[in-house]
């Protein structure tokens, strides 16, 4: 028999999903004849979580990397996170893999795997689904980060938040550090971020990234707010004026702990 | 008078930056260390930019070790939200520190 071949994708009916034979071969393929799918290519859809729409060079690259990442049968959903969704240049992709069984170096073999296949630099956080979901209701900066991302499948965190008061000093520790140390201005940009996440958090306030970045700058000043996110050289006078702000943050946080946060 | 200056800003970088790997450690979570790892990290960096600007000697590597610990005692002290098991690991990981530091 003649070797006939076409490609078409499968389209949704209103009972079954159904592949249409062309009009052009309908008198080659006829009704009755009996005929073979093969599965080509799995369709991949990206799930935008308060996204905006990516440029098409990530959207591709993001659709590698979920396609990839099939090869590794103990992931159960992926996240895409962190600054490839909002610069334009960015040194890594942050990935949050949920998984069913953690099994030694795979965070390592899926970093150097993917790097391998796709001329990137990745950073990989395996979790499993408790985990994770325990990390979202106690941890502000994780809230953040989830507030916004893109997946490979459907999913919405809506888990309560928790107060853990441990946790919370845990990640007071440093920004306390910085009221003392001299440390590149990058990691104070990071530390003013933490504390007012933190202080939403604990208000029951939005976490949108934006917002918080907004705040910052309103906070102490447009020109310093971008000299520290660039990392450049702040002198005594902007140092102390962060540490002021770091005070009274951590003073106004401590205060919401101890009176009983909202 | 100037090393000394540099063993005071060496081991108080080093003191805070065990403090946060220790905290993560101990912490009854585990999933805390992968996240907050990197803040101990990028203490350690810039310790690590005083320790490879100079040469010590041997006298200098038991004053930097004795101030160490005394100073890294005395913060896990005062961070009594930390699990106790902290004291156990402390001296473990000063010396894991020195070394990487090449202080010992």
């Amino acid at each position: 028999m003649e070797n006939i071949i076409f490609e078409k994708k499968v389209s949704k009916g209103s009972k079954f999903n159904q592949v249409y034979i062309p009009k052009e071969m309908e008198k080659i393929v006829e009704v009755g004849d009996l005929v073979q799918i093969k599965l080509l290519d799995k369709h991949k859809v990206l799930y935008y979580k308060n996204q905006k729409k990516l440029p098409d060079f990530k959207e591709y690259l993001i659709k590698k990397v979920f396609s990839n990442l099939q090869k590794f049968k103990e992931i159960k959903s992926i996240f895409i996170v962190g600054s490839v969704l909002y610069e334009t240049i960015y040194n890594d992709i942050d990935i949050i893999i949920t998984i069913d069984k953690k099994r030694r170096n795979l965070e390592r073999n899926i970093e150097d795997f993917l790097t391998k296949e796709l001329n990137q630099k990745f950073h990989v956080l395996l979790f499993d689904e408790k985990k994770l979901e325990e990390l979202i209701q106690i941890d502000p900066l994780t809230r953040v980060m989830f507030n916004n991302y893109i997946s490979n499948k459907r999913i919405d965190f809506d888990y309560k938040k928790k107060t853990n008061e441990k946790h919370i000093m845990f990640l007071l520790m440093m920004p306390e550090d910085l009221l003392e140390l001299s440390l590149p201005s990058k990691i104070f940009y990071s530390n003013l971020q933490r504390l007012i996440a933190i202080e939403n958090f604990l208000k029951n306030k939005d976490l949108e990234r934006e917002k918080l970045l907004n705040k910052i700058k309103k906070e102490i000043g447009s020109e310093l707010s971008n000299k520290i996110k660039n990392n450049k050289e702040i002198n005594n006078k902007e140092i102390n004026i962060l540490r002021k702000f770091i005070k009274r943050k951590i003073k106004n946080i401590k205060n919401i702990i101890k009176n009983g946060q909202k | 008078m100037g090393k000394n200056n540099d063993i005071e800003q060496l081991t108080n970088l080093m003191s805070k930056s065990l403090r946060h790997k220790i905290g993560s450690i101990v912490n009854e979570n585990e999933i805390y260390a992968e996240r907050y790892a990197k803040d101990s990290d990028m203490i350690m960096k810039e310790a690590r930019k005083i320790n490879s600007k100079k040469n010590w000697n041997s006298y200098n590597k038991v004053k930097i070790k004795e101030k160490l610990r005394k100073k890294l005692k005395k913060e896990l002290e005062e961070k009594d939200f930390l699990d106790n098991k902290k004291f156990e690991i402390m001296d473990e990981e000063i010396n894991k520190a020195l070394k990487c530091f090449e202080l010992e």
